[in-house]
């Protein structure tokens, strides 16, 4: 029975690596445009978000202070990340990552239709389910690309590699075309585009994903337990009364701050109406919160053999590094998009225009040519076996294609342009696609440097990126809408 | 303890999002005090200023992963 299973898994792991695609297996490729709907839901919804909540009422949005959306856009954003620690247990231990992935499209694509409802309890109830939606979707994907590769860990950089093009590319054409139609034709109609192309990922990732063979099902009870007791070359620290304790009141405390900050803006009730020797009662929860993990962290460290303790240090010490980095970057999705929105000429005519249609028009098809070529070549490996998944995969592109044809159409017809506030995030997705692939060869080649001056370059050319921002923002009188800064800071 | 290493660096993520969040949010405020250049300047500064500090530390954080990376 064993010897039998172990046989027909080892045929499944063959056959998966038969189909090639571009030199990798044709899963990946099938994960490739899951992961590509999904973060072009993501990434769209994301740029429409803040948007929507701070424009005026006359344009279709609710007119919020800006400090108000960007609270429930933070609480959003790190909520989603939370909520992947979650997700990635449960699919570890119960559901096997397939069907995770599958309850958290499922999940997300339900959030996308609640938000296009546009009332106030719906795009609560809609960013509710997008957290946790995400929360089962996003840890378990990586998963299944990395078990995918597991007797193959030379292909492995390769794969994640194309795994985020697919990534990058749906946060592109996201961005694109859901701030497009939000912005232009109506906000409904953007977070629903994002909830349209969610559906079609997650069918497509259904009816194909038996081409994993038996990689991502449900675990059996034997897993489970091969797994603890699979010894990974170190002694185990079993969670302590105190340990648990500590955890569970650090994350109460980091929940209750988190949903509290967005709740008492717009609401104008403080559920942490309260001070503690001077502080202000929401300060001094975070504070104790922090703490908290503080203490639970060093417990934990200090209780690992050295050489496993010290690499949880330097771990701990890149995270700080994190922080610092996601706080400047997620300014994307916020206070660039209200920049973009308040402060720049974004209204052309004539020549201007022209130059912009054409620079629009090749940003939008060059990228999605190359993915259709893609898609093109999985259909040719795939389409006697997973015919049905590959008609989905092919209407949302069919789909896509007018959408972008309808769009470029528009444009092309229209006497001025005035472009999309959140057309500007594009570019950053765009440099990404553009430059990774030289990147990656740079460090495969000699001059590889260590991932701390990595991160050092990247860091530098974040800043370097904020510091021309502030340049062209020096122009402007403070407080003074009315001058607008030309858009070329923003690129 | 891969347990834990992801737990630490996912509750960073959220971290640095809830305070881009936050710092997203007294863009109006910087902006009314002292100009929209400084709210940006933040943004250049703080980067590079942890860059910096990443690559002093290298020579330290290689000694603790022990050739992991």
């Amino acid at each position: 029975m064993l010897e039998n299973s172990i046989a027909a898994s080892a045929e499944n792991n063959n056959d998966f690596f038969k189909n090639k695609v571009l030199g990798h297996p044709a899963g990946l490729f099938v994960l490739f445009f899951t992961e590509m709907w999904e973060r072009f839901s993501y990434y769209g919804m994301r740029a429409l978000l803040v948007l929507f909540l701070i424009s005026s009422l006359e344009k279709g949005g609710w007119a919020w202070p800006e400090e108000n959306a960007l609270a429930l856009y933070g609480t959003y954003t790190s909520l989603v990340y939370l909520t992947t620690i979650m997700g990635g247990y449960l699919a570890d231990k119960y559901l096997g990552y397939r069907w995770a992935v599958v309850i958290g499209a499922c999940l997300m694509t339900l959030g996308h239709a609640s938000m296009a409802v546009e009332t106030p309890t719906f795009l609560y109830i809609g960013i509710g389910l997008l957290i946790f939606g995400n929360g089962f979707f996003k840890p378990n994907m990586t998963s299944i690309v990395s078990h995918m590769y597991k007797d193959h860990p030379e292909k492995k950089d390769g794969a994640y590699t194309i795994f985020y093009m697919g990534v990058n590319a749906g946060a592109f054409l996201g961005i694109m075309l859901c701030g497009y139609i939000g912005e232009k034709v109506s906000w409904s109609w953007g977070f629903g585009l994002a909830g349209i192309f969610m559906f079609f990922g997650m069918l497509q990732f259904y009816f194909t994903q038996k081409i994993f063979g038996d990689i991502g099902t449900k675990p059996t009870a034997a897993e489970n337990l091969a797994k603890e007791n699979l010894n990974d070359g170190d002694k185990r620290v079993p969670f302590s009364t105190l340990d648990i304790i500590l955890m569970i009141g650090s994350l109460f405390l980091g929940l209750l701050w988190i949903l509290n900050d967005p709740y008492s803006k717009i609401s104008g009730n403080n559920l942490l109406d309260f001070t503690v020797a001077g502080l202000a009662g929401k300060n001094f929860t975070i504070l104790l919160g922090l703490a908290l993990f503080l203490i639970l962290l060093v417990g934990r460290i200090t209780r690992y053999s050295k050489v496993t303790r010290e690499r949880l240090i330097a771990v701990t010490i890149f995270a700080f590094f994190t922080v610092f980095f996601w706080a400047s970057f997620e300014q994307a999705g916020g206070s660039m998009t209200i920049f973009a929105q308040k402060y720049t000429q974004r209204a052309f005519t004539g020549t201007a225009a022209n130059i912009y249609k054409i620079v629009n028009t090749l940003l939008t098809v060059v990228p999605l040519g190359i993915i259709t070529f893609v898609l093109w070549k999985l259909f040719t490996q795939t389409f006697k076996k997973y015919a049905i998944g590959n008609i989905i995969l092919a209407t949302s592109f069919v789909v896509i294609w007018g959408v972008v044809i309808w769009m470029l159409n528009r444009e092309y017809n229209a006497e001025t342009t005035e472009i999309a506030a959140s057309w500007f995030g594009i570019l950053n997705s765009f440099f990404i696609i553009a430059f990774a692939p030289l990147v990656s060869k740079v460090w495969e080649s000699k001059y590889n440097p260590p991932a701390a001056f990595k991160y050092g370059i990247g860091m530098t050319l974040l800043g370097l990126g904020f510091a021309s921002l502030a340049y062209g923002a020096s122009s402007i009188v403070a407080g003074d809408e009315n001058i607008k800064v030309s858009m070329l800071w923003l690129v | 303890m891969i347990g834990v290493m992801f737990g630490i660096w996912y509750l960073a993520i959220a971290i640095g999002n809830k305070t881009a969040g936050a710092m997203g949010g007294m863009i109006n405020e910087i902006t009314a005090k002292y100009s929209l250049s400084t709210f940006f300047l933040i943004f250049t500064i703080v980067p590079i200023g942890i860059a910096l500090l990443a690559m002093l530390l290298h020579p330290l954080l290689k000694k603790l992963m022990h050739g992991v990376r």
